[in-house]
């Protein structure tokens, strides 16, 4: 049984022909299910929890990646299966899991192709892209057995366990098991006239303690939650059913 | 642009773990995959498949993997089953225990130099590393 929730910025009257093109299409391919919409009255953990309790098998997601990241930390907790039907900008998340927009994602959803994803945790929060670490002096100890610091100036970096990025695409797979810090390397300013490598630094890890001296640090998670330092990251494997497209990007 | 390379190309392909020239590893670090150094590690650097280590790069650990080129500076022991290779810039300061060496002109190496036959490496027990004993005799 499928459940359909509808971000609360749907609500704009701009997105209502869209949105009764979506339904219609679900309607078309039998995709029927139930369908609620958010509001600042409606709690999307309270509503998820709801519709799994009457048996949806399959919670569906009807918005941008703001919407998205914050379902999969209530989807990971369940034996369901995510679908999304991206609607608004950002959609990185539904580019990198290769669904197409608006109501051709719909053709995704019926197409089922399910597949088993890794996410990173945080305390009781899950992320599917990455955690993303300021530029601040950080303490990163990897797996209890080594500690990575940087020289120099301090700069961001991100514990990633998909990588939406080119460069880095191919070692943040999220089905292998593991997270990667990807701290970048390559020099800033008038530095690049210099002779040197311009790497990224990529270091498998399966859990990291990120501390900060005294004091505590924001990191968000894929760019939405925030959370303080010092935190443990760890990688949850096969966490996450979702339904992806065939461009999918791992 | 690989023929005016300096270094090597042994295990430049599809490296899963790289650390980068601003990046200072500390500790026992166990990969799985391909490794590529090119900043600090302190320790050891244990590694099933290739390890290189980049020009700029600052290594005191001891060393195993299945092939390494070096083309920085290594301060430790080097164990490996398959090839040692040494760019003209390497300077290892350490026992090296390998199945194939190959030295360019221009690199260093002092220590103690054992070849093995490849399945041999890994069961025989380390060389002692040369300051580590001269620091027991005093």
């Amino acid at each position: 049984m499928y459940y359909y929730l509808f971000d609360s910025q749907l609500a704009d009257r701009k997105y209502e022909p869209l949105l009764n093109r979506i339904e219609f299409r679900l309607i078309e391919l039998g995709l029927n299910g139930r369908m609620d919409r958010l509001s600042v009255l409606k709690n999307m953990r309270d509503l998820i929890e709801t519709a799994i309790k009457r048996g949806a098998e399959t919670i569906v997601i009807v918005g941008n990646d703001a919407a998205v990241a914050k379902a999969v930390s209530i989807v990971a907790q369940y034996d369901v299966t995510l679908g999304i039907i991206p609607v608004g900008q950002p959609s990185r998340i539904a580019q990198a899991l290769g669904l197409p927009e608006e109501e051709a994602a719909c053709d995704a959803l019926s197409k089922r192709i399910v597949r088993t994803i890794d996410l990173g945790r945080v305390n009781d929060q899950y992320f599917l892209f990455s955690l993303d670490v300021p530029a601040q002096v950080v303490t990163v100890e990897c797996d209890g057995l080594y500690r990575v610091s940087l020289t120099g100036l301090p700069r961001p970096f991100s514990i990633c366990n998909f990588g939406p990025r080119e460069e880095v695409r191919a070692a943040c797979n999220p089905q292998d098991g593991v997270l990667e810090a990807v701290i970048d390397d390559r020099p800033s300013g008038w530095s690049w006239f210099r002779k040197g490598t311009s790497l990224e630094t990529v270091l498998p890890l399966k859990r990291a303690k990120i501390s900060s001296g005294g004091i505590s640090i924001p990191l968000t998670l894929d760019g939405q939650t925030v959370v303080k330092t010092p935190v443990t990251v760890e990688v949850a494997p096969k966490k996450l059913r979702v339904i992806v497209g065939k461009g999918r990007q791992f | 642009m690989a023929m005016f390379s300096r270094e090597p190309e042994v295990a430049a392909k599809s490296p899963e773990t790289i650390i980068g020239p601003s990046v200072k590893v500390e500790g026992n670090f166990i990969g799985s995959g391909n490794v590529v150094v090119e900043g600090t590690v302190n320790g050891s650097l244990k590694t099933s498949k290739d390890l290189r280590i980049g020009e700029g790069a600052k290594v005191k650990a001891d060393i195993e993997a299945a092939n390494v080129t070096v083309a920085g500076e290594v301060h430790g022991n080097v164990r490996t089953a398959g090839k040692l290779e040494l760019g003209p810039s390497a300077k290892v300061l350490g026992n090296v225990e390998v199945a194939v060496l190959v030295v360019a002109q221009g690199a260093i190496l002092n220590g103690k130099c054992v070849m093995v036959k490849p399945e041999t490496v890994s069961s025989s027990p380390p060389i002692p590393h040369p300051e580590k004993k001269k620091s027991f005799q005093a």
